[in-house]
């Protein structure tokens, strides 16, 4: 809401993400991409309009419900990698297992820094790590539950050219052998190009979905995002 | 110097930046400075108030006064050959109700037809005094406090039997110009004719009277230079006479002494609050001086020193403060006026409203050093701020210790405060007390709050991620917890002390004094009554003890061959010199228990033939008065001075409302001089009434004072006290709740980003609380069981040192308040950080 009234920032949305899939979301600034990840995480509502995730109406939910929804479903990689700075690296990994009351958090948390190649650096705190290293850690923490949902907005954004390729890298490999759905928000063309699907938009309306080159047909599976915006 | 000027011209430029972010600091620095300021100009207003009202107070320009004698004729004619002259007489008596059985012991005021020399007595109904004391039918007239008619259950009008002479209650007193209030009374005032008492047959050698003599001068006579003239000319015309001598200028030294007292400490409990509000004061300019970290690093970047941004950044802040000093100075200014509508029903005499520079200034003073003392640090640590944080974005800062040249001032300013704080109050020994007292609760919770963080970072890290991130927020880098330990135990222990102080207080009222003190004393048995009254009250059913000695009044002349009034002796002992004590040649019971030093008389002893007439003292105030075993003192006993040795020393318990004598005599000095005898009895409460009756219907004479009613009203006065200390550490508290609050906020952005990358990651609101719950709680246990160790130690050295009573801490009081206080404290931690639990997430995450 503006001083000037209600602004809407995404119209007319009909969106379906099916299980297992690389949705690239990309668009110019103010396109609406990082509201409707928002939106599909549950971190912000709808004013109208429907989210299911995984056959539950998300937009229903309430904030504390939308929270424990995402325990074990969603995993989140951010552009600015928000780790909390008092918690060492294989504390914040935990966080997520020990919210979703996984047992031997911390061992899992361990093994998933080590497949992100930071076993050495489990007792660091963010400070203390490179941006890229803390990129992984934050991948790490993403993934450490085993979503079926995993977003990233803008995830190589505050990192250099090779370091983000790396992260890439890192993340399409966890996403293809978890079999988890994968939904990217960036600005980058050549990185969409990498997902089964690119959605984009502009204005907050969807201008187009395309598929991808490595776009591979198989049989429809379960539909993991439904979203509409009215 | 150039640089100076320039750092001031961009402080100059900051200060357009308007108050944001200096709101704790500013509302810190105005309670303390108000509340200051405030308290020094009351008791100013009220000291001036006392001496331009001297006159009316004192009854007179001069007032002599005598124990247990009238003035003799010479002495008579020569005041009145120098100035006119009125006489009042004060005394304890009992007044019983002529027609029903109702008795009451009363303070009985006898006056001549001079009265009031000053001022106005005013009754009601409003009459001439000889109309209203004139005798009818045998009846005299008397007016009397209201609470007499209550308490006896006559009407106005009704007639009471004080001594052997009926009085017709004839009128209500409404002011007396010469009562001063504060004076601690034991019954309401009945005021009559001179004339009137000597009917009343109450007027024997050695009744308790006291006869004061108050004098106006001729109009040639009105500086105090003169008047001190005057007065050193009539001591000089009579130097064996015994009396005491009061001017105008010091009318009521007993309420003068006590505002002095009280103003002083109502001062350091604002200074405490001004401390408190220190910490506060420190958290905003580092907070501040963290939110330009990267302004002070451009500001290196294009050639600033050190210096220049600690001088600069000093400027802004102590601008700042003068702007708070001055809110703060103009509201305790007014606090007087405000305070005059509730001081005036309570005043016997009103207070001089005006502009009191010297409590201004020292107001100022305090809260620009306080100001001053908490900055430098923050301050000498920002200064330190490399230009590197402007290309890197470091997350912990810079922990470095400032530069010796500012840890020495920031000392220097802190002992600078002290030093005021000691300059400024006329109990040297509380001051210092209260300072040590105030410094080691601070050191204290300081190192608490260092050792809790020491501990978080080092326990093994708990499983439980609530308790894992509680942890973490009272370590981290900015996390609040000194602040918080700081404010909360300051403001804690102050609360923990005078709630135990108070509780101790009533304990020793309530139970303690009770149990040990008598039932009753009585007062004014004449020799000749002795015996039988003895016998009389021995019979009585329900009597279990009674103690009687003779008591003579006499007064500390010499010390060692010194006058009295030139003795360099200790504050707290000045008291026993100011007028009569009483004296025995008795042999209270347990006297010689008390002895602790020098021997006690053998049963024998005759002065002359075995040595010199010889005095038992008690031991604190021989201390305070600088005496010890075989020192000579003399003591005027109805104007005949007479010399003692010193033979032993008692440790005399002053607070537990038993028969209690500074001075006992041996025997064969005292026993021609006139005297009355001091009994104390110990009865059943279901038969105090009766004893009562027994005793006043036999001996109309002897005044009964009920020890309970006594304590009650002693206790009552405490209350009142007690009070006015609460609503001044209200001010503390508050200012301690202020500084939490902006702790609290100052850490607000770390929260708020906690809880939404928690939230993103599943946790309920109710998880992200009971991560500030578990923080809040140590944080509150760590405040609250220091306030419980230094408010217990406090209180302890207010009852041992101050009020020398006996001292057992009240476990429920105790609990009550820290407990009570930490809970407060953490509800409004939870409160202070709602808003980072209903923050959505995706706002933060967006401008993050």
């Amino acid at each position: 809401m503006s001083q000037a009234g209600p602004v809407n920032i995404l119209n007319g949305i009909e969106l379906v993400i099916r299980q297992g899939e690389a949705v690239g979301l990309v668009g110019p600034s103010g396109s609406g991409k990082s509201t409707m990840l928002m939106v599909m995480t549950g971190l912000e509502r709808p004013t109208s309009g429907k989210v299911t995730v995984k056959s539950q109406v998300l937009s229903n939910f309430s904030e504390d419900e939308a929270a424990r929804f995402r325990r074990g479903n969603v995993g989140i990689v951010f552009q600015s990698f928000h780790l909390i700075p008092t918690m060492t690296a294989l504390e914040n990994v935990a966080v997520p297992l020990e919210l979703a009351l996984i047992p031997n958090a911390f061992d899992k948390a361990k093994e998933e820094l080590i497949a992100v190649g930071l076993g050495h650096r489990l007792d660091h705190y963010p400070s203390q790590l490179s941006g890229g290293e803390q990129q992984r850690v934050a991948l790490a923490r993403a993934i450490a539950p085993r979503p079926s949902l995993l977003f990233a907005d803008e995830p190589t954004g505050n990192l250099d050219g090779r370091t983000g390729a790396e992260i890439i890298e890192m993340m399409f490999k966890l996403q293809r052998e978890r079999g988890s759905t994968l939904i990217l928000v960036t600005h980058d063309e050549a990185l969409a190009q990498r997902c089964d699907r690119i959605v984009k938009l502009r204005d907050g309306y969807i201008e187009s979905i395309e598929d991808g080159p490595h776009h591979a047909e198989e049989a429809p599976a379960e539909a993991a995002v439904v979203a509409v915006a009215e | 110097m150039r640089h100076i000027a320039v750092a001031l011209r961009l402080a100059r430029r900051e200060l357009r930046r308007g108050l944001s972010g200096f709101r704790i600091f500013l509302a810190c620095l105005i309670l303390g400075v108000a509340s200051i300021a405030g308290v020094g100009s009351l008791s100013e207003a009220l000291l001036q108030g006392l001496s331009r009202q001297g006159q009316h107070l004192l009854g007179g320009d001069v007032e002599v006064r005598l124990t247990q004698r009238e003035l003799g004729k010479k002495e008579r004619e020569w005041l009145a050959a120098n100035g006119k002259v009125s006489m009042v007489a004060e005394l304890r008596a009992m007044a019983i109700a002529q027609g029903h059985d109702a008795r009451a012991l009363v303070e009985l005021k006898a006056v001549d037809f001079a009265y009031p020399l000053f001022g106005v007595a005013d009754v009601s109904p409003r009459q001439p005094l000889s109309e209203l004391f004139a005798n009818r039918e045998g009846v005299f007239g008397a007016a009397v406090d209201e609470r007499l008619l209550a308490k006896l259950g006559i009407p106005e009008g009704g007639i009471v039997k004080i001594g052997s002479a009926l009085f017709s209650l004839r009128a209500v007193v409404r002011q007396e110009p010469d009562r001063v209030a504060g004076g601690f009374t034991l019954g309401p005032r009945v005021l009559i004719s001179e004339f009137a008492l000597r009917a009343t047959g109450l007027v024997q050698p050695g009744s308790l009277i006291n006869y004061n003599y108050r004098v106006a001068l001729p109009r040639g006579i009105a500086s105090r230079e003169r008047v001190t003239q005057w007065v050193d000319s009539l001591n000089a015309a009579f130097p064996q006479a015994g009396w005491q001598v009061r001017d105008r200028w010091n009318a009521a030294p007993g309420v003068r002494r006590f505002i002095e007292q009280a103003g002083a400490f109502l001062i350091l409990v604002g200074l405490t609050a001004l401390v408190v509000g220190g910490v506060g004061i420190g958290s905003a300019v580092k907070a501040y001086l963290d939110r330009r970290r990267d302004d002070i690093a451009t500001l290196k970047c294009v050639g600033a020193s050190g210096r220049f941004i600690f001088f600069m950044f000093l400027a802004e802040v102590m601008a700042l403060a003068v702007i708070g000093v001055a809110v703060g100075l103009v509201l305790g200014a007014m606090l007087p006026i405000m305070a005059q509508f509730a001081l005036a029903r309570i005043l016997p005499f009103e207070a001089e409203f005006g502009l009191y520079w010297t409590p201004i200034g020292a107001a100022a003073a305090f809260g620009l050093v306080t100001a001053l003392a908490f900055a430098i640090w923050p301050l000498a640590r920002a200064m330190e701020t490399s230009p590197a944080v402007m290309f890197r974005d470091l997350v912990a800062p810079t922990r470095r210790l400032p530069r010796p040249a500012y840890i020495v001032a920031t000392v220097a300013a802190f002992s600078l405060l002290a030093a005021l704080a000691l300059l400024l109050t006329p109990n040297l020994r509380f001051a210092a007390g209260f300072a040590v007292g105030v410094a080691a609760a601070f050191l204290l919770l300081r190192a608490t709050a260092w050792g809790m963080m020491w501990l978080a970072r080092h326990v093994p890290r708990p499983r439980f991620m609530m308790a894992r991130l509680a942890l973490s927020n009272i370590y981290r880098p900015g996390a609040p917890t000194p602040a918080v330990i700081l404010s909360l135990g300051l403001g804690l222990t102050l609360l923990a002390a005078i709630a135990l102080t108070d509780a101790n207080i009533r304990r020793r009222m309530q139970e303690e004094i009770p149990a040990e003190a008598p039932s009753f004393f009585l007062v004014d048995i004449q020799p000749d009554q002795a015996k039988p009254l003895a016998a009389l009250v021995r019979g009585a059913k329900g009597v279990t003890e009674l103690d009687m000695v003779p008591m003579v009044r006499g007064r500390i002349v010499k010390l060692k061959d010194i006058p009295a009034d030139k003795a360099v002796v200790a504050r707290e002992s000045k008291w026993a010199l100011n007028g009569d004590r009483g004296i025995t040649y008795g042999n209270p019971e347990g006297a010689r228990k008390q002895v602790v030093e020098g021997q006690w008389w053998p049963e024998n002893y005759k002065v002359g033939r075995d040595g010199p007439a010889l005095v038992s003292f008690a031991t604190d105030l021989a201390k305070g008065l600088g005496l010890k075993v075989g020192d000579m003192i003399t003591v005027n006993v109805l104007g005949r001075d007479i010399a003692l040795k010193i033979a032993n020393l008692r440790n005399v318990d002053f607070s537990n409302a038993r028969m209690n004598f500074i001075m006992i005599v041996s025997p064969g000095v005292l026993e021609t001089a006139p005297h009355s005898h001091l009994a104390t009895a110990r009865i059943s409460i279901d038969r105090e009434d009766d004893v009562e009756r027994l005793v006043t219907n036999k001996f109309p004479n002897v005044s009964v004072v009920r020890v309970r009613e006594a304590l009650e009203t002693a206790n009552d006065l405490i209350q009142q006290l007690a009070g006015g200390i609460r609503a001044a550490s209200f001010v503390t508290l508050l200012t301690g709740l202020l500084v939490l609050a902006g702790a609290l906020a100052a850490g607000h952005r770390h929260r708020l980003f906690d809880a939404v990358v928690l939230k993103v990651m599943g946790a309920t609101k109710g998880q992200v609380m009971t991560t500030y719950l578990i923080e809040f709680a140590a944080l509150g246990a760590g405040a609250g069981f220091v306030a419980a160790i230094v408010g217990t130690t406090a209180a302890w050295a207010v009852a041992r040192f101050l009020m020398e009573s006996t001292f057992a801490p009240s476990m429920s009081t105790l609990i009550a308040v820290v407990l009570g206080g930490a809970v407060a404290a953490m509800a409004l931690g939870i409160a202070a950080t709602w808003t980072a639990l209903s923050t959505p997430a995706a706002r933060t995450l967006r401008t993050a």
